[in-house]
């Protein structure tokens, strides 16, 4: 069966940067979350998904069709751009007609409403989106990508800016569109957010793809990773001596305020950390995570892709 | 027509749009001036008509529209909506090309209600009037295309225009008339000026109204082609 979107061995140079490096997947229906931090090349995979960019190398499918190339692969898409802008002067049921009209829909009022129903924005459909909350914005961004029934709904960063109330509301949306059928595919960088709406995975470091999956896969491949913790203390040879025997660390170092420890079992360091100044007399003043960023998190699984392709 | 809707609207809802005004306001203060003056030779509509408001100021109003027709899309990320549509390039930069001529012949009416009182005032005749508007319009359409190709090419489409609305086209091309063949302006002029009898020497066009027209729409197509084709080519944001 054709898959609904695929990239294959697709990459995407800026002069010398690797923006997309050779990233092969495909999307089928259902949520798939595209995690990466900023910068790590997830709307630049959006806009190649979209035809709006050329790869360099390798080739998009939307249906089997290339969508830079084919009206009826474009048809199939539904796009939510990560930028904020709208034509100017417009209420939000004129944007979505005008939109509904740009993809040969054959009956854009109804269609419109329809999909201003869906994101709860009917009531307010002949209102100005000049002014509109982000969030009643985002969601006419989303009715229009909706308008013309898309086999394939691609959104960038919809969550961004948006207040909490407005983040369940659209999380829930997504499933709900994910639930109907819809392959979806949005880009985060927050892994707790794509935990929450995908139920599959793809992690993008630097262009690449270096992880995908469930997300339960992941957060597990995440719990496995060793933690870096900065014990700040007095008497800190003593405590190093004592946290080097203990299960799950890795190394231990000393530090110019303390000790840096490296452990697989971070639950385990704290509960023995205070019996062992007890016994060392020393005096601790800080346990700090170093790493639990998400840079810290996709350099981890950077390494290990490196290491499973060695 | 969506595309040309939607630009439509955005150009006129821009306050900036307005200041374009100001150079056709020029226009209505000569064709005032001469009605005052009680001018009555045959120069004054061609050099009203065919210097200043074919030469100088419809292309002035269809840079600026024109650039902005894309450029205000680019920049606002809207371009992405029209992108991912299920029409062709060529169309959307086609129906560009149109909104940012239309929008031109909106921002020029005033002028063109005022060529037609100084044509009646110097009793022109129907026809020359009619030439006068024709001429303009598809000055307006040819620049328009040309701009919008432009603003597609050049990253600093609007300074480039200018220069070359005032080097080429205000300069050379109006002093050196083997360069006439090769001036959108100097093909307008033969439509709007060609019929008009009694001008003096340096203010008769060179070409014909038939090889004026033909060169106008011949640029037009292959402009929107080009722009066309660049859309397709490039990367959007």
């Amino acid at each position: 069966m054709t898959p609904l979107l695929e990239f294959d061995r697709v990459s995407k140079w800026f002069r010398d940067t690797v923006a997309v490096g050779d990233v092969s997947f495909a999307i089928e229906p259902g949520v798939t979350g595209l995690l990466g931090h900023n910068g790590a090349g997830k709307s630049t995979a959006i806009r190649l998904a979209t035809g709006l960019a050329r790869p360099d190398e390798g080739a998009i499918r939307v249906l089997g069709l290339d969508p830079r190339r084919s009206g009826t692969a474009r048809a199939a898409i539904g796009l939510v751009p990560d930028g904020d802008g709208l034509w100017p002067g417009l209420t939000a049921l004129g944007l979505v007609v005008s939109c509904a009209r740009l993809r040969g829909v054959s009956n854009p009022q109804e269609a419109a409403r329809r999909a201003l129903t869906t994101v709860d924005l009917l009531d307010v459909a002949d209102r100005n989106v000049k002014g509109f909350s982000q969030g009643m914005r985002q969601r006419v961004k989303i009715a229009q990508a909706l308008v013309h029934d898309p086999q394939v709904l691609i959104l960038d960063e919809p969550l961004n800016g948006l207040d909490p109330q407005q983040r369940e509301t659209t999380i829930a949306l997504l499933r709900e569109l994910g639930n109907q059928g819809i392959a979806t595919l949005f880009s985060s960088h927050v892994l707790t957010e794509v935990e929450r709406v995908a139920d599959r995975v793809l992690v993008l470091v630097n262009g690449r793809l270096v992880a995908e999956g469930s997300p339960q896969g992941l957060r597990e491949l995440m719990d496995e990773r060793p933690r870096r913790v900065q014990v700040v203390t007095t008497n800190a040879r003593a405590v190093a001596a004592g946290l080097a025997g203990l299960p799950g660390v890795e190394s231990v170092e000393l530090s110019d305020d303390g000790v840096l420890v490296e452990t697989r079992d971070p639950t385990a360091l704290a509960r023995a950390l205070p019996e062992l100044a007890v016994a060392t007399h020393a005096q601790l003043r800080s346990i700090e995570p170093t790493d639990e960023d998400l840079e810290s998190v996709y350099g981890y699984l950077t390494q290990r892709a490196r290491e499973t392709r060695r | 027509m969506t595309v040309t809707r939607l630009t439509v609207r955005a150009l006129l809802l821009r306050r900036r749009s307005l200041a374009l005004l100001l150079p056709v306001s020029s226009v209505l203060f000569f064709v005032g001036l001469s009605i005052v003056r009680g001018d009555v030779v045959p120069d004054i509509q061609a050099i009203i008509v065919g210097r200043l408001l074919v030469t100088t100021v419809t292309p002035l109003v269809a840079l600026v529209l024109a650039v902005t027709a894309i450029g205000d899309e680019r920049e606002s990320g809207t371009i992405v909506y029209l992108a991912t549509a299920r029409i062709s390039r060529l169309r959307i930069a086609a129906e560009k090309t149109l909104a940012a001529a239309i929008c031109t012949a909106i921002l020029l009416s005033p002028a063109l209600i005022a060529i037609v009182i100084l044509g009646i005032h110097l009793g022109v005749g129907t026809d020359n009037i009619l030439r006068g508007i024709a001429g303009t319009l598809l000055v307006a359409t040819v620049y328009a295309a040309v701009f919008v190709m432009v603003g597609l090419l050049v990253r600093r489409a609007l300074v480039a225009g200018i220069l070359y609305i005032l080097v080429w086209e205000g300069a050379i091309a109006t002093i050196a008339p083997s360069a006439e063949r090769f001036s959108m302006t100097a093909w307008g002029r033969a439509i709007t000026d060609s019929g008009i009898y009694g001008l003096t020497p340096d203010l008769v066009p060179t070409l014909g109204a038939t090889t004026g027209v033909i060169a106008l729409v011949v640029a037009t197509g292959l402009a929107v082609v080009l722009a066309g084709w660049r859309l397709g080519r490039m990367d959007l944001p």
